[in-house]
């Protein structure tokens, strides 16, 4: 069979994919099926005019089909698989690598710019950061990491603790600069894993290695905005009562007549009055704020507006959930009502 | 969504019947690949790439489920012809068996 140059190096590429794919697959006779697959363009273009042209021969090809379809993903080895699937799609698998590789890509940064150290042309142990970062020219890296090694190699002590503190809070630089670049990391992360689960069609449809390799960087960001969102009145309830006891002022006047918690003076609260403190301000206001809750998830529209926002761990079928959130706003409100009681009942006149 | 779940389930479907096919196309008698592909061709999509059939024959091959031997051709090359072995034929007619029962049961259902 005669081909025109521009097929015959179409050919001649094509088979070379079909014997990687078939390799890839750890299939002994990958031979006997190339030369299957080349017995079948001849048969397909016997009838064909000679030479054949490329449109000729990619008619054929586009009938037998990439090769990297051909062969059964259980039979690559998993670094072929991963090879396979950046390489080629399908975009959700992409995206599932993409995902997992920037939160390894974050911690990574992050371990490296605070542990990991390398010996620079003096010997001197340096961070593996960058140097270019805002602050961190080299000079100023060596002159504070360098002397201070200098300083403890020659025993001065007063210089030697100078220069350790500088080196201390250049290094600390560096750690934020790591745990910085690891929190975008993983928002990024978090915004590829919802492509994720949008471009696999939804969780039900995504094997079991998409969802390991999405999962975490979702909980990662859900679990934070799950607990700030349910438990927001513990932090407003534990700063207030931090303010007032440290301003001293955890009083009443009334009737002319100044009454304090257990009837201590600003001077004699302890953790115990924040803590009690912090628990009748937060008590309350949590107990409501589950009760709005646990009132709002008995609606189904709430219920699926919740389950679009954490999706796919939500159930929005299950009313179950703000049954749950509604029994603990009682238990939380019938707390918070003998907490204050028995506040009320010892706070004294001082 | 309908649609990629439609599109899923008839790649499952393709990817399990296929083998059956292949089967029953050497089933009346031997015969080389591109005439086993012009057989399933007729089986409107069930084929998608006429190149996954090969990786299939070399493993029905691997295990002897088929026979091949090379003979010449007027036409060209020697070619290369499949034949199912006795255990391949044994094996097929317990698939084709399944396959109707499972045919018959789904139209009573």
């Amino acid at each position: 069979m005669r081909y025109e140059e521009s097929a015959r190096r179409m050919l001649e590429s094509y088979l070379q994919k079909v014997k990687a794919n078939v390799r890839a697959a750890n299939m002994p006779d990958s031979e006997e099926i190339v030369r299957d697959v080349t017995e079948h363009i001849e048969s397909e273009l016997g009838e064909t005019v000679q030479p054949v042209t490329a449109e000729n021969l990619e008619l054929v090809l586009h009938r037998l089909g990439e090769p990297s379809q051909w062969v059964d993903e259980n039979d690559l080895s998993w670094w072929r698989k991963f090879l396979l699937r950046l390489r080629g799609g399908p975009e959700s698998w992409r995206l599932a690598y993409i995902t997992a590789g920037l939160v390894f890509l974050g911690f990574l940064v992050w371990l490296g710019f605070s542990v990991f150290t390398i010996p620079d042309s003096r010997d001197y142990l340096q961070p593996i950061a960058p140097k270019y970062l805002p602050g961190m020219s080299e000079n100023d890296y060596w002159t504070d990491l360098g002397r201070y090694n200098e300083q403890m190699r020659n025993n001065n002590l007063m210089q030697y603790d100078v220069y350790r503190r500088a080196a201390y809070q250049r290094h600390t630089k560096y750690e934020e600069y790591g745990l910085t670049f690891f929190i975008f990391c993983l928002l990024l992360s978090f915004i590829t894993g919802r492509a994720t689960l949008s471009t696999a069609g939804g969780s039900m449809l995504m094997p079991g290695g998409q969802k390991w390799l999405t999962y975490p960087s979702l909980l990662v960001v859900y679990i934070p905005a799950v607990l700030c969102f349910l438990l927001w009145p513990v932090g407003l309830g534990a700063g207030i009562a931090d303010e007032y006891v440290h301003l001293g002022c955890v009083y009443v006047t009334w009737l002319g007549k100044t009454y304090s918690l257990f009837g201590l003076e600003g001077r004699q609260y302890n953790d115990w009055v924040q803590l009690i403190l912090a628990g009748c301000i937060a008590g309350p206001i949590l107990g409501f704020w589950f009760l709005v809750l646990g009132i709002a998830g008995l609606f189904r529209r709430t219920r699926n507006l919740f389950a679009a926002v954490f999706y796919p761990f939500l159930n929005p079928a299950r009313r179950r959930w703000s049954l749950w959130i509604l029994m603990l706003a009682v238990i939380v409100i019938l707390l918070s009502v003998a907490l204050i009681t028995v506040t009320v009942l010892n706070t004294k006149p001082i | 969504m309908d649609e990629r779940f439609y599109d899923n389930w008839t790649t499952q479907l393709r990817k399990g019947l296929l083998e059956m096919c292949i089967l029953n196309a050497i089933r009346p008698g031997r015969a080389y690949g591109y005439e086993i592909v012009r057989r399933l061709r007729q089986i409107e999509g069930l084929v998608i790439g006429e190149g996954t059939i090969y990786p299939i024959l070399s493993r029905f091959h691997r295990e002897g489920l088929v026979e091949s031997h090379l003979e010449e051709s007027s036409e060209g090359p020697a070619r290369k012809y499949y034949e199912l072995s006795d255990r391949g034929k044994k094996l097929l007619k317990k698939m084709n068996a399944t396959w109707e029962t499972i045919v018959r049961g789904v139209q009573n259902l």
